[in-house]
């Protein structure tokens, strides 16, 4: 064998300049051991083409972003508490006064509430003279001043609130802290456990006939 | 490869962006080089199991290593590394060339629920698989280092200066052993083709 090697692995893996191909091939129009061993290494290479490799599925599970925190869980629980209770107040107040805006004298036909959740049928036939009556009626209620919401109860409301939740959160955190302590005594213990079986074990070995001791 | 206005992002670009933090982009590098680097696990290890355990070691070492890896090389051959050096890592801790799971022999029922183009009869599949699991034979028993030139050349495509950088060895050295390894496929081959070829004679004389 003629010492191309490297030039007919560089020929049949293509991986030659122009000149080098040139060559090589006027090499092998001369050289009947290089033309026998090139059709030979091609045919090695047809060969390992035949290796397959059995379909493995996905060994890899796809990396999944984190869903992001809710903005409501990133205030603190007080405040959501206070924002809660106002929201309540708020209402009840502004229905105390819907009501006493919408409130008056039955004058022997039916009379609209605003209070949540009746609803009383009016009566079929309804004169002129009642409708003014009750739109001068509704005129002097509007001038009339709205019942005032106490503020100091309302803050005081607001402060116990928030003094319940964190005494809440408070007895959550030292329960979870019991636990963990107990579970801490409880592996502590079992690990002495172990020691000292593992010490006894040790004894019975070095004490056997087999250890020759 | 080229990026186009509408085609597939680079390697570069994917490993930025999961260095930036985006897992997904990560995840497309992944489903890109999973397959060629399962096979050449499979390849070099001759085991499917571990193979397997090699590519998911493979990724999760080739993440943990994005911030320090500098593009200096290309991302694939940098995964490339990190896999045949956890491949070396195996067979030196297991202390034995690898297993190729040569099978005894081929039922030809077996393969009744392969699946075979139209075209392929069961004598073809059979020769499929025995051709397929000679080769594996073959080149279980090749040296390490001719074995590793030949499947990144045949199976993965590297250049002669690419498998040179891999294998941290002079280009010539590259050339050499993928000649020395061809010719002794070749020889290894070429023999149980005639083996092959003397037993169906055989079979058929004792038949007639």
């Amino acid at each position: 064998m003629c010492d191309e090697r490297e030039r007919l692995i560089g020929y049949l893996y293509d991986e030659c300049d122009a000149g080098e191909k040139r060559l090589v091939e006027a090499h092998l129009q001369t050289c009947g051991t290089c033309r026998e061993e090139i059709s030979g290494l091609r045919g090695v290479r047809t060969d390992l083409l035949a290796w397959d490799v059995p379909d493995h599925g996905s060994v890899w599970t796809p990396f999944v972003k984190a869903r992001p925190t809710p903005w409501w869980r990133e205030v603190p629980a007080w405040g959501l508490a206070a924002a809660a209770s106002l929201t309540l107040l708020v209402g009840a107040a502004g229905g105390v006064a819907t009501q006493a805006f919408l409130q008056h004298e039955q004058t022997g036909q039916a009379v609209a509430r605003s209070t949540v959740g009746s609803a009383v049928p009016l009566p079929v036939s309804v004169s002129q003279q009642d409708l003014s009556a009750m739109e001068q009626r509704i005129r002097g209620d509007v001038k009339a001043p709205a019942p005032r919401v106490d503020e100091a109860q309302l803050l005081r409301r607001v402060a116990d609130l928030i003094e319940q939740s964190e005494q809440r959160q408070f007895q959550g955190v030292t329960a979870v802290n019991k636990d963990l302590y107990n579970v801490r005594i409880g592996t502590g213990a079992e690990i002495a456990a172990l020691q000292d079986q593992l010490n006894l074990l040790k004894d019975q070995l070095l004490k056997s006939p087999v250890s020759g001791r | 490869m080229t990026r186009t206005p509408a085609g597939p992002a680079t390697d570069e670009d994917l490993v930025a962006r999961a260095t930036a933090g985006d897992l997904e982009s990560f995840n497309q590098l992944v489903s890109r080089w999973e397959r060629p680097i399962y096979a050449l696990a499979y390849r070099t290890l001759g085991r499917e199991e571990e193979a397997r355990d090699v590519v998911q070691e493979a990724f999760l070492r080739a993440f943990r290593g994005l911030k320090g890896f500098k593009g200096e090389a290309k991302f694939s051959s940098w995964l490339y590394r990190i896999t045949l050096n956890l491949c070396r890592d195996w067979i030196r801790r297991e202390r034995r060339a690898p297993l190729v799971q040569v099978p005894e022999g081929v039922d030809p029922v077996d393969l009744a629920d392969a699946q075979a183009s139209p075209a392929q009869s069961v004598e073809d599949l059979v020769a499929d698989r025995e051709m397929s699991a000679a080769v594996a034979k073959a080149m279980a028993e090749l040296p390490e280092e001719q074995r590793t030139a030949i499947m990144l050349k045949e199976y993965h495509g590297l250049t002669f200066q690419e498998i040179a950088e891999q294998l941290d060895c002079p280009l010539s050295t590259v050339k050499t052993r993928l000649y020395q390894g061809l010719s002794v496929l070749r020889r290894r081959l070429e023999r149980r083709q005639a083996e092959q070829a003397s037993l169906r004679r055989a079979t058929w004389e004792s038949s007639s």
